[in-house]
């Protein structure tokens, strides 16, 4: 209706993948290949993570759960360079396995993250010359009036990573007389509890613990769309995308809290003209949201998939990612999974989709990517 | 428009032409697709009141949309008006689930065809002359998916 171009909401997309979950999964040997388990692993530093699941499964399981460790992190005020001295370097970088991420906003600050030993620095052309260090473009999508931007990644794990050596150096060199401003980090060790942290050597940083607790939200009387037959053999493209993205806008909307998940909302249709879909099949449930908050890894997450697959008959899990790339950056997913989301005909024209064989497990994921946000 | 392919290991064929062979129906099958063009945009917006005001009443959906109502109409005139909009939720100061926010915010969705259009009048406008009220929208966050949108970017992790 009105000429107004929008060039970033072209660039968004929604990746939207229906699987069949193995029977059983080996905590030691996840198929992080398949979906959904390559979403969790795809986005290693997640900053919120919510499962929404039916009250009374919830209290079934609720002993198995509490015995998940809590995740654990800190917010830490350091120098770049401080990443490099001996004690930090060796327990955490070399031997060790840590999480760690920058502030600053990706495509106009200089944005650090440190995963398996490498770290990768996002910066200016300007500084990225003046480091000395080699790097590679990063693809800017066309935008106009957009600085290019390059990216160094250095694996510090490599046995020529060490004091003294030429390579090495000239990193030391860059950090001291280039990358020289303190940064607020996020830090979480994967290798440790929270209880062992007092002799390590993160505590010369002096590091603020961020208290990752589960957050409960009892969500009562909600109006629940049927997971079964989302997804069909017959339907067309079109028809599926709009059944998952529908169904996909529901389960945002618990997560928001809005009043027009409610089943006794009543509000003018002036005000809002939401209705849950699936007009036939909604039921009224009472569910509960559990949310964590906090630098949460992707094994955690892996570990909480996991531990939840076998006990609930049907759950959501919904991550949000921390440092997205300016361009095409990945927001986060949600996965659903239950029985039968994917309906093969046989097995809806029999029972009318209330057929519930334990082995036949679907897993809706969704995975985001280009939002705006600004806080 | 869309991507839609059926990945079974045992045929791989282009989307477009019919399968020659059908994979036995024991064969665990992976649907993906692609969407681009969903039929909404999503926007959080705070209602930031002017400095020397004293202080608006806390927001509410009819207010809020009285509010945009009339930053669309000053900005596009009566086709403005007629951009259906939907209260999604409205968050009042200091109610938000992780912390205290500032000011009140409300959730809403638009046509996607109609987002670039709403969020150039709603930053446009300072509403409220002469009745006192005077406020102004700030756009927070916006997107195709709320799913991407509702827990924020977590950048108030690194705030001590």
């Amino acid at each position: 209706m009105f000429d107004f171009t929008d060039d970033a909401s072209g660039r968004e997309k929604c990746y939207t993948t229906v699987s069949q979950l193995p029977g059983f999964i080996d905590p030691t040997q996840v198929p992080t290949k398949k979906s959904p388990f390559s979403a969790i692993v795809n986005h290693p530093f997640a900053h919120t993570v919510e499962v929404i699941l039916p009250e009374d499964v919830y209290t079934d399981i609720q002993t198995s759960l509490d015995k998940l460790n809590k995740p654990h992190s800190a917010r830490v005020f350091m120098l770049p360079s401080d990443l490099l001295e001996h004690e930090f370097f060796n327990t955490y970088i070399k031997t060790g396995n840590i999480l760690m991420i920058s502030e600053g906003r990706a495509g106009s600050d200089n944005v650090y993250t440190l995963q398996d030993g490498i770290l990768k620095i996002e910066l200016g052309r300007e500084t990225f010359e003046r480091t000395g260090l080699t790097g590679k473009p990063i693809r800017s999508g066309g935008r106009k009036h957009a600085k290019e931007r390059f990216l160094i990644e250095l694996n510090l794990r490599l046995p020529s990573m060490l004091h003294g050596k030429k390579g090495f150096d000239r990193i030391v060199w860059a950090f001291k007389n280039v990358l020289n401003q303190s940064l607020a980090w996020l830090f979480c060790d994967l290798e440790s509890t929270p209880g062992d942290q007092e002799t390590k050597p993160i505590q010369k940083q002096s590091p603020q613990m961020i208290n990752s607790e589960v957050l409960k939200t009892k969500l009562s009387q909600i109006s629940t769309p049927p997971l079964q037959g989302l997804v069909s053999p017959e339907m067309s493209e079109g028809d599926m995308q709009e059944s998952c993205g529908a169904f996909a806008e529901w389960i945002a909307m618990v997560q928001l809290g809005s009043p027009r998940v409610s089943a006794e909302d009543a509000v003018d249709s002036y005000l809002s003209r939401y209705s849950v879909p699936g007009d036939e099949g909604t039921c009224t449930t009472d569910l509960i949201s559990l949310k964590w908050h906090g630098l949460i890894s992707g094994p955690w997450v892996l570990q909480l998939f996991n531990s939840l697959l076998p006990s609930s008959p049907w759950f959501i899990l919904s991550v949000s990612a921390l440092g997205r790339q300016a361009v095409e950056g990945r927001d986060g997913y949600t996965i659903a999974t239950a029985p039968n989301i994917h309906c093969s005909s046989v097995a809806s024209s029999g029972n009318g989709g209330e057929v519930s064989e334990s082995g036949n497990r679907n897993a809706l994921c969704w995975e985001f990517v280009g939002a705006t946000s600004i806080e | 428009m869309a991507d839609v392919q059926r990945k079974d290991p045992m045929t791989e064929a282009p989307p477009s032409t019919a399968p020659k062979r059908k994979a036995p129906d024991s064969t665990p099958t992976t649907i993906n697709f692609t969407s681009r063009n969903p039929p909404w945009t999503y926007l959080k917006l705070q209602l930031i009141p002017q400095p020397d005001t004293p202080s608006l009443q806390p927001l509410d959906p009819l207010s809020a949309r009285t509010y945009l109502s009339s930053a669309l109409s000053q900005f596009l005139g009566l086709t403005g008006t007629a951009i259906p909009i939907d209260i999604l939720k409205i968050e009042n100061k200091g109610s938000s689930a992780n912390g205290t926010t500032k000011y009140d915010a409300v959730w809403v969705r638009v046509p996607r065809d109609d987002g670039a259009a709403v969020v150039a009048a709603i930053s446009s406008w300072i509403g409220g002359s002469g009745s006192g009220s005077g406020a102004a929208w700030r756009v927070c966050a916006k997107g195709n998916y709320l799913g991407a949108l509702v827990s924020g970017s977590g950048r108030d992790l690194f705030v001590p």
